[in-house]
């Protein structure tokens, strides 16, 4: 690696954690909105434009808060735990394709931060590390609330990671590679050519029992509604962010977004094709070219352009579908969730893998 | 008695329900109508009848009221305070007159019982107030309802 | 016995009632204004007639005394009828000051327009008006609301002994006055308020306080004199705002004397000791129980001790004190004191022929029945003299030694004490009294003593047992 690699790494770095920290605000303004919407009210409405400044004046409220501890914790793990939880949810984000390559000269230009040979792995294993920012977070507080917040956390996510991991399986198996930027580039090809419309050979469509057990565990591993326990406020106040005020907890909720963030693209990456471009965008590249009169190297531009701008619209989709859930189902109970980890998603993830391995003995797919 | 309905297998899938939910939210969100008011700009219309914040009514500055006790007699939130005195242009007159609107539950009662339409409870209903001072005479002679 | 039928009910009298009174132990009420059953009859406001059978023309109940098998009508059409003609007709000139005048709440005319009168007056003319005189500090006249009863000035006549209230004019310009305008000269003026069937003469010290129906009664003794009279104390929220007579008749009738009425003032005197206090350097000091009660200590330890006990404490407190004393303070004396120049109940004289008597304290005979002798001068070689007071004995002057006060004391009374515990006054305790012909009588707590002021028995606790 030269000096330019290591700058455009960098640099790759420092672009997708600058537009992760502006989904938040957005999100939180998006979260605000549309459930006002939903439920006949306005929501935050004045500050800038359709009150889009609502997420900027919560984090200056924040920021500006007495950062207060209070005296029965324990203070060291009380401060490191929201950055525990911070800091996989970026770290995740480094193996995800938002594009796929192109060629400058002799360099050929990855859209994606590091392209490991672990990906998926690497996603999982990462992703875990969040639940100790949430155990410690629980269990430094020294409040009871807290705690059981923390450890309704840890057992809801162990039991769906398991549901998680074994669901993905499916999708190794079919594109027979961990690493994203394979599996993405894998889903371009065509499935089935019905007439005029050609599917794609994208996840949802060879694993579509797969993505729902996915869909659903990221749901829980998120702790979003309808899996929120381990704040829920009916029940434990706030769960393992009780004891939390100011900025820190403005960590833990930029920490949702952006496991909320990091999930949306996994959805996309693994079974909406990632980068690969939404049906029309092909022709809209071909006819863009063909207008414009572009050289060969403007069209690369063009493409890639175009798919990262279909790799976002899928994101953006998957982030709404986050918020479109939480405002429409409720939430369930806890032995519920349990119940539906183990008694549902494990065995039908398990019935998944072996339905796709006979399916690919016999060469279906 | 409670009846509790089953739900069948279909919908026990749940998938379906689901997605028939976010139909609902997503219908609401686009064509629903939201009812709020604005509040410093839209008010909301209150009637004639509205029990706001009490004012003593006067003639030319002095009270109308006599300092005959039937107010406090029949508040049921004992709020209301009031001194009796003496002064030559009027027998008897209210020295002091206070309402706790802490106390108050704005039912109206006083109104009722006044026999010299001195009490009377306006239309403003905006009665935040930065101490919990209790309203005293002056400010209640000084107070004029939308009436 | 004679009997009589009122509305139907027989009724059994005994000769010389008159009809209002029979009918009320029949639970039938007939309304009247005139009429005081401690005073003569004069029919004066026709309210009580009723009509009686084989009689022509309504008859007076307030005068008309039943004869056996009289049948009397009071609820027929031309009894009420004449009610209601009565009532308008004294309500042509009374002046709608409801809630200005501070008899509404218990005033007879009120109360008789509201049940018997008419909702609407049927005149447009205006009411007459007076100027009026100053009836001096115990009385307050207003003659707009006059309805002319005459029960005032019979009641100078006949029972105060003094006539000093007349009615001039005649007719519709009637005045009732006292005689060239004069201030009212009798020690019972409080009663033409009490009498007063409307608020034509009422209370200048109760004026404008407090709307009576917010007053809560409760029946005592007065503590004035060694009469005894029985009294109503009326309180809200722990403030006494006036005395009222209670009808005895073997004691005090219907009446009570102004220096009664107004005794309960010192109660709330802004200078009555209601903390303990200690005197350090030359004034007295607020202190805490505890501290008091150690210097209280201090102050008569080791020495020969005068105990003087005033004749305004109870019975009860009496006995109390005579048994700790001797313990206490052994060789110790206790007398009791309360009058200046009275020191015994041979020298209780009425002071009129009413009620007052020279004894300005309730329980003389209680306690001279209890073995206290009375308190002439310090015996000799007294060194220390601890004075247990109710609040209205006048205590002896001592002069050059220690001075403990446990009771009811004023600020100025103190001056060379060394310590001063407080008490509870009459209001403020139960207990036993016995008048001037030996009647034991019962005083009841009324409102609740300020928060420091303990009753005698826990401050002997606590002296003993600190």
């Amino acid at each position: 690696m030269d000096q330019l690699d290591w700058i455009i790494t960098v640099g790759k770095c420092a672009l997708i954690a600058f537009i992760l920290l502006q989904v938040v605000p957005l999100m939180v303004w998006v979260e605000r909105r549309g459930s006002a919407l939903m439920q006949n009210r306005l929501g935050p409405n004045r500050l800038g434009p359709l009150g889009l400044f609502q997420g900027i004046a919560d984090a200056v409220k924040m920021l500006f808060k007495e950062d207060r501890i209070p005296g029965h914790v324990h203070a060291l793990y009380y401060k490191l735990a929201p950055v525990v939880c911070l800091v996989p949810a970026f770290m995740t984000f480094a193996v995800i394709p938002f594009g796929s390559q192109i060629t400058v000269g002799e360099r050929v230009l990855n859209f994606q931060v590091a392209d490991l040979n672990v990906g998926l792995l690497y996603v999982f294993s990462i992703a875990s590390l969040g639940v100790y920012g949430i155990i410690m977070a629980g269990w430094s507080s020294n409040n009871k609330y807290a705690l059981l917040g923390s450890l309704r956390s840890s057992a809801q996510m162990i039991s769906y990671e398991l549901s998680l991991g074994l669901s993905v399986i499916g999708i190794l198996m079919i594109f027979s590679s961990v690493k994203l930027g394979d599996i993405a580039r894998q889903q371009g090809e065509i499935l089935l050519q019905l007439g005029p419309i050609s599917i794609p050979k994208w996840g949802i469509f060879v694993q579509p029992l797969g993505f729902l057990i996915f869909m659903t565990s990221i749901f829980a591993e998120t702790n979003r509604l309808p899996f929120d326990l381990p704040e829920g406020e009916s029940e434990i106040v706030a769960g393992y962010h009780l004891e939390y005020g100011t900025m820190q907890f403005g960590l833990f909720m930029m920490a949702e977004y952006i496991n909320m963030t990091v999930g949306a693209a996994m959805i996309t990456t693994l079974y909406f094709g990632g980068w690969q471009l939404l049906p029309g965008m092909s022709a809209i590249h071909a006819h863009l070219g063909d207008l414009l009169a572009l050289s060969d190297m403007a069209r690369e531009w063009v493409r890639v352009g175009l798919e990262i701008t279909s790799f976002t619209l899928k994101v953006v989709f998957f982030l709404w579908f986050f918020v479109w859930v939480r405002w429409t189902v409720p939430r369930f109970r806890y032995d519920q969730v349990m119940d539906l980890g183990w008694k549902v998603m494990l065995p039908l993830s398990l019935v998944n893998i072996f339905v796709t391995g006979v399916l690919i003995y016999y060469k279906v797919i | 008695m409670l009846v509790k309905s089953k739900p069948g297998l279909f919908q026990r899938f749940y998938v379906v329900e689901i997605l028939k939910g976010l139909a609902i939210t997503m219908r609401k969100f686009f064509f629903g109508k939201t009812v709020t008011i604005q509040y410093p700009e839209e008010r909301r219309e209150y009637s004639d009848r509205f029990r706001g914040m009490h004012y003593i009514k006067s003639v030319n500055g002095v009270e109308n009221c006599t300092a005959c006790m039937l107010c406090p007699t029949v508040c049921p939130a004992e709020c209301i305070h009031i001194e009796a005195g003496e002064r030559p242009d009027k027998e008897k007159y209210p020295v002091k007159f206070e309402i706790d609107s802490l106390r108050c539950c704005f039912c109206g009662m006083c109104e009722e019982a006044c026999p010299k339409d001195a009490i009377k409870l306006s239309n403003i209903y905006e009665m935040s107030q930065t101490s919990r001072e209790v309203y005293d005479k002056k400010f209640l002679m000084e107070q004029r309802g939308h009436k | 016995m004679p009997k009589c039928i009122i509305d139907g009910k027989e009724v059994e009298f005994t000769p010389g009632q008159n009809l209002i009174e029979v009918a009320r132990t029949a639970g039938v009420e007939i309304p009247y204004f005139c009429y005081h059953p401690g005073m003569s009859v004069v029919a004066q406001c026709r309210m009580c007639a009723v009509e009686v059978e084989k009689m022509p023309k309504l008859q007076t109940a307030c005068s008309m005394a039943p004869t056996d098998g009289m049948v009397v009508k009071t609820k027929s059409e031309k009894t009420l009828k004449n009610q209601k003609a009565v009532m308008e007709f004294l309500l042509v000139n009374h002046p709608l000051d409801c809630p200005v005048c501070d008899q509404s709440g218990e005033c007879d005319l009120q109360d008789h327009s509201f049940k018997h009168g008419d909702a609407y007056m049927r005149t447009t003319e205006d009411r007459r008006t007076y100027i009026d005189l100053d009836m001096g500090p115990v009385i307050q006249k207003n003659m707009n609301r006059c309805i002319h009863c005459t029960r005032c000035i019979r009641f100078g006549d006949e029972i105060a002994g003094i006539h000093e209230m007349v009615a001039v004019k005649r007719g519709n310009n009637t005045e009732i006055t006292t005689i060239d305008g004069k201030q009212l000269q009798t020690q019972y003026a409080g009663n033409y308020a009490d009498i007063c069937p409307t608020g034509s003469l009422t209370i200048k010290d109760f004026r404008f306080k407090k709307r009576v129906w917010f007053l809560k009664k409760t029946p005592t003794v007065c503590e004035g004199c060694s009469r005894g009279c029985n009294i109503e104390l009326h309180q809200d929220a722990d403030v006494i705002y006036r005395t009222v007579p209670r009808t005895n008749m073997e004691v005090n009738k219907y009446w009570i004397c102004d220096e009664g009425r107004f005794n309960y003032q010192y109660v709330h005197d802004a200078d009555r000791v209601i903390t303990p206090a200690v005197r350090t350097g030359g004034t007295l000091e607020m202190s805490i129980w505890k501290e008091a009660v150690t210097a209280a200590r201090e102050t008569l330890k080791g020495k020969k001790v005068a105990v003087l006990v005033g004749s305004d404490l109870t019975q009860e407190e009496g006995k109390l004190l005579l048994d700790f004393s001797s313990k206490q303070w052994a060789g110790s004396q206790a007398f009791h004191f309360g009058t200046p120049g009275i020191t015994s109940a041979a020298q209780d004289t009425p002071e009129d022929k009413i009620l007052r008597r020279t004894s300005k304290t309730s329980n003389l005979q209680g306690l001279e029945k209890l073995g206290y002798k009375g308190f002439t001068s310090l015996p000799h070689g007294v060194e220390a003299v601890v004075v247990f007071r109710g609040g209205r004995a006048v205590v002896p002057e001592v002069k050059g030694i220690p001075v403990v006060g446990v009771g009811v004391f004023n600020r100025k009374d103190t001056e060379n004490y060394a310590a001063v515990l407080p008490g509870q006054s009459f209001a403020e305790k139960d207990g036993t009294v016995v008048n001037f012909e030996g009647r034991e009588q019962k005083i009841k707590r009324a409102i609740r003593a300020p928060r420091e002021c303990k009753g005698l028995s826990e401050v002997l606790m606590m002296w003993s047992n600190l």
